[in-house]
């Protein structure tokens, strides 16, 4: 009977991964929203090789927002609010920054003729000259744990504190 | 009402779908939290870059596009129309038909150091133009150079502005290459009032000055702390 509300050890091995997958996304993704922060100019110079939009009022919006943005995301998901909307918001931003490096890195591999896997360029990611295939990787594993914490949310330690929500 | 229309969409299609009825609150839960990081990320980015000392101007066109002709181009000798018309094939070649196409007058390596030989430098009726921001600058620049950050012009452009009026030339430059910066910053000088004709850009910037051996002052402008390279052998690090 004293056991009865006690969580089990997977439940809380499940908790515990839970918390780990949001730390680690949100952390990557405060340090990558600081790092464009810090350098507004060099992020927009970067967002303009891109080529994604012709009018200059969204390209300065983007460059603005959007590193403020990454990290407001990274403190919510790790702060455990609205996890499961922040993870899907981030999963979209993965994938949309992923078909855009792979797009990028397929130009200049057309371009140089070196190997794909030996296309580097700064992507604009945060963390200066990457290789396109480690970057695409990274990104495949941070959208990874994006899923995982948009399928779990913010698990409770208790099973019991779901019910009471 | 775009509340009711989203629910009255779900229900819909989760109906159409056979989806089970305890999946569609956390799907519209899931939702709403997307709108509302959206809207309070973007304000909270709005208000982050309007208080950031390093913020930019939401409302400034920071690359004005370069004209796809230009009728009067101090450059344009047959063999120069010529090669624009083929297509440029080395990175010289393409940065100097881009500034010919905004009208600007080019000088080389060899141009840059006679012109900053000349004992009209020294008068200020030639003066030097660096147009990269506050870290490059200070880390090495021409000796004697004005800076002018193109991103953050209302640092110096009040100190710069009127001597670059009264300079008999004007030479910008940046680090080179693929660098444009020297480029609108020449641009933004011609819209403040300073005659086309004194300004040249030095197209392959900063990073061959210092690898040729040039002398590079650190530091402020005559901060007196002037480093001569000119026997130092230049390395590929120096690229």
């Amino acid at each position: 009977m004293k056991n009865q509300h006690l969580p089990t050890a997977s439940v809380r091995s499940r908790a515990v991964l839970s918390l780990l997958a949001r730390v680690v996304l949100g952390a990557m993704f405060i340090y990558l929203g600081w790092s464009k922060a810090a350098d507004p100019v060099g992020f927009l110079k970067l967002l303009r090789q891109y080529q994604l939009v012709d009018n200059y009022l969204l390209l300065n919006f983007i460059a603005v927002v959007l590193p403020w943005f990454e990290m407001f995301c990274g403190i919510l998901i790790i702060g455990g609010v609205a996890v499961r909307g922040t993870a899907l918001i981030l999963l979209l931003m993965l994938t949309g920054f992923t078909g855009l490096i792979i797009q990028r890195a397929l130009v200049i591999h057309d371009a140089s003729h070196i190997p794909f896997c030996s296309v580097h360029f700064d992507c604009g990611c945060g963390t200066g000259e990457v290789f396109a295939c480690w970057k695409t990787f990274e990104n495949l594993s941070l959208g990874g744990l994006a899923v995982a914490v948009l399928i779990r949310g913010s698990l409770p330690a208790r099973p019991n504190a779901r019910k009471t929500r | 009402m775009a509340h009711s229309l989203t629910t009255c969409f779900l229900v819909t299609m989760s109906e159409q779908l056979g989806l089970h009825s305890c999946i569609m609150p956390a799907v519209r839960s899931v939702v709403f939290e997307c709108v509302w990081v959206v809207v309070i990320g973007v304000a909270v980015g709005l208000v982050a870059n309007r208080i950031s000392p390093k913020g930019l101007t939401l409302s400034r066109n920071y690359f004005p596009p370069t004209p796809k002709t230009s009728s009067a181009t101090p450059l344009s000798s047959a063999k120069t129309r010529g090669r624009l018309e083929s297509g440029v094939t080395n990175e010289l070649e393409r940065v100097k038909a881009r500034l010919a196409r905004r009208g600007l007058r080019v000088i080389l390596h060899t141009n840059a150091v006679q012109v900053f030989q000349s004992l009209r430098r020294e008068a200020n009726n030639i003066v030097f133009i660096d147009s990269r921001e506050d870290k490059y600058y200070r880390e090495a620049h021409i000796p004697g150079a004005y800076q002018l950050d193109y991103y953050r012009p209302e640092k110096h452009i009040e100190e710069v502005l009127p001597i670059c009026l009264a300079a008999e030339q004007v030479v910008v430059y940046c680090n080179g290459g693929d660098c444009e910066d020297s480029e609108l910053s020449a641009v933004m000088l011609t819209e403040f009032g300073v005659d086309k004709q004194r300004l040249v850009v030095y197209a392959e910037g900063f990073t061959v000055w210092k690898k040729m051996g040039m002398p590079c002052e650190i530091g402020e402008r005559l901060s007196g702390n002037i480093v001569a390279t000119r026997d130092e052998k230049p390395t590929p690090a120096d690229r």
